[in-house]
């Protein structure tokens, strides 16, 4: 008993982090409140609430009637809002990415990095005034010409997952509200002190009230805006099961959805590569976000006689990470996100032993000093894994390697096509023929060549295929305006 | 200490450019110098404008996914640089800005291959290499 009122006294003291509807910070109503925890410490940051469905379709409506107004502000004017956004996301650069640490677990480089991405997509929404701009033809026929539009269509929201709190929404945010629309966000209930961050930098650009609008919670409150008829789109990123289940949802009601799901990235290895060379970018691929990246390298394939070469260098390189918290400048991983993501790992592995594959690398009892109970799991590696395992087909999300053997190219490509997901593959060769073929016939939407990420920057799309994506058109580049707008032809004719 | 990650390269290389700022000023500022005042003054403005652009390039090029873990480059190998004390003659000065010189253009050097992942600021690294080296000359032509 007194220990449940100290622990109701602590979190009294923890600050509640607040709705922003239209144009104001907005404190819920709801007496459903969840932790936001420190995955080095443990420690409770924050409470965020569940907000209510009223709350939500106040949001919603708020959005709704701000569209009115925003759509017919210029493009240029909207442009100049994502100027002074950029400059105060660059002021306040060091500050999000410290949240990021604090809130993620990634490291400060790896937050740094995540942030630069977020203010590139603005940076790139700033153009709107060409990037919207429509067609025409003169003389479609005598006396006649031609032309298309785009338009915005209303209000958009974003459900992003824990993953990349602060950049994943600025994949869509920029674009949808640079076009003219309205937008809601819903961050990840466990990763909510970026985006509130970025709303307070929003809040200081000073948008019309309605504009951009954010709203906490979780699955729930991400039902409400998908059930609402007055919501034109949504965009979500997160694990196949619930972009399946979001597209599903958000198309029967008429929604535009673009839905990127889950992945299972392979890299090649082939004979010819330079083995010191593609190290650290490997490194980087598996264990960079300690695995927890949709376009993390999972399956390491070598090809042909490089496999006992690969291996131990593999094994030496993973050893030598230096696994901590984050804020340490000297850490290179950090620790998986919550309690339950460690358990899901550690369950993988677990799986591995079970269905025969050689665990040569096993971080599962590291000892991260100070952070004793953080959720650590240091750089792990299999060997003989074959693809259709489940640590070999399903993903980890973790830092764990699966290594394979394939006796030439188009054996690896069978593998991968083997596999549902279709998000990223890289390929490690001198050979451009090897390289150009490759390129030509995987079956995955963003493709590296010696490259362990196949991140677009944002004025391309991000690409993922099979069952990491449901819909038709991408985040960012120019996908991202086309689903933030739509296309209206006029045909004209004077007397 | 080994500098294993791109933000332990560039805060270490931001000290160094510190230093160097704080090192030169003094010297300029000291009436026991006049020979080269105006030449070092220019030099520690010339530290505090790299570490202002390294800051800013840093922040502008710094990408998650193109971030690589760093191997084999220590603290410890450019450590020494030297500090300037009241009982230092021109002469002595001269030889401690040589020094501090040699090593900030070893590092430079060293590091802009460590860091070729982030290409903007390596090339900064390599410009800055050279840009050091041109100090160690002119400071080798002062009488």
């Amino acid at each position: 008993m007194v220990q449940a009122t100290k622990t109701e006294a602590r979190k009294a003291e923890l600050p509640t982090i607040k709705n922003y509807v239209n144009g104001e910070w907005v404190e819920s109503k709801s007496t459903r409140t969840l932790d936001v925890i420190n995955p080095v410490t443990t420690e409770v940051l924050a409470q965020v609430p569940v907000s209510t469905r009223e709350e939500v379709e106040e949001g919603i409506q708020c959005a709704v009637e701000a569209f009115e107004e925003w759509r017919e502000t210029p493009p240029l004017t909207r442009a100049r809002y994502m100027f002074t956004l950029k400059n105060l996301m660059e002021e306040h650069f060091e500050e999000v990415s410290r949240i990021l640490v604090h809130e993620h677990g990634k490291t400060i480089d790896e937050s740094r990095g995540e942030v630069r991405r977020a203010i590139e997509s603005v940076e790139h929404a700033a153009g709107i005034p060409t990037l919207m701009m429509g067609y025409n033809a003169e003389m479609i026929a005598p006396g006649m010409d031609e032309e298309c539009i785009l338009q915005p269509l209303g209000v958009f929201c974003c459900l992003p997952p824990s993953n990349f709190p602060a950049m994943i929404p600025f994949w869509f945010l920029p674009y949808a509200v640079a076009c003219g629309n309205t937008y809601i966000v819903k961050p990840s209930s466990e990763v909510p002190l970026s985006m509130n961050k970025m709303f307070e930098l929003i809040h200081e650009a000073d948008f019309p009230p309605g504009v951009i609008n954010l709203v906490n919670g979780t699955r729930e409150v991400a039902d409400v805006l998908l059930e609402s008829k007055d919501v034109k789109g949504v965009s979500f990123v997160g694990s196949t099961p619930v972009a399946r289940y979001v597209y599903a949802k958000a198309t029967s009601t008429g929604k535009r959805a673009q839905c990127q799901g889950g992945a299972k990235n392979f890299l090649l290895v082939m004979p010819d590569a330079p083995l010191d060379k593609i190290m650290p970018a490997i490194m980087n691929s598996v264990y960079g976000c300690a695995g927890q990246r949709c376009l993390a390298g999972a399956n390491i394939v070598a090809v042909g006689d490089i496999y006992e070469p690969l291996k131990q260098k593999l094994i030496e390189a993973a050893k030598s990470i230096k696994v901590g918290n984050g804020l340490d400048e000297s850490v290179q991983m950090g620790p998986l996100r919550s309690k339950q993501a460690k358990e899901k790992v550690l369950s993988y592995i677990e799986t591995g032993l079970k269905e025969g594959a050689k665990l040569i690398l096993d971080g599962r009892n590291i000892k991260v000093e100070g952070f004793e109970n953080g959720y650590f799991i240091g750089p792990t590696i299999f060997d003989q894994v074959d693809p259709k395992m489940k640590i070999g087909s399903e993903e980890i999300f973790g830092p764990v390697m699966c290594i394979m053997r394939a006796k030439d190219l188009d054996e690896s490509l069978d593998m991968i096509h083997q596999n549902p997901h279709g998000n990223a593959a890289s390929i490690f060769t001198q050979s451009g023929k090897w390289a150009r073929e490759f390129k030509h016939r995987v079956q995955a939407g963003d493709v590296g060549i010696n490259l362990g990420i196949a991140a677009p920057v944002a004025f391309f799309p991000f690409s993922g295929w099979k069952d990491s994506f449901f819909g038709d058109l991408h985040g960012q580049g120019f996908d991202a305006i086309n689903f933030f707008t739509e296309r209206k032809v006029v045909i004209s004719r004077w007397f | 200490m080994e500098l294993k990650t791109f933000s332990a390269v560039l805060r270490f290389t931001l000290q160094l450019e510190d230093h160097a700022a704080q090192f030169y000023q003094k010297v300029a500022s000291s009436d026991k110098y006049p020979q080269a005042k105006q030449i070092f003054l220019a030099f520690s403005e010339n530290s505090r404008k790299r570490k202002q652009t390294l800051e800013k390039t840093a922040r502008e090029s710094v990408d998650h996914s193109l971030l690589e873990p760093i191997s084999g480059l220590f603290e410890e190998h450019y450590a020494g640089s030297p500090v300037l004390s009241e009982s230092m003659s021109y002469a002595d000065v001269l030889v401690a800005a040589k020094q501090l010189e040699e090593i900030a253009q070893k590092f430079y050097g060293d590091a802009a291959g460590k860091i070729s992942f982030i290409a903007t600021v390596s090339r900064l690294y390599t410009r800055y290499a050279q840009e050091r080296s041109k100090t160690l000359a002119t400071l080798q032509g002062l009488p």
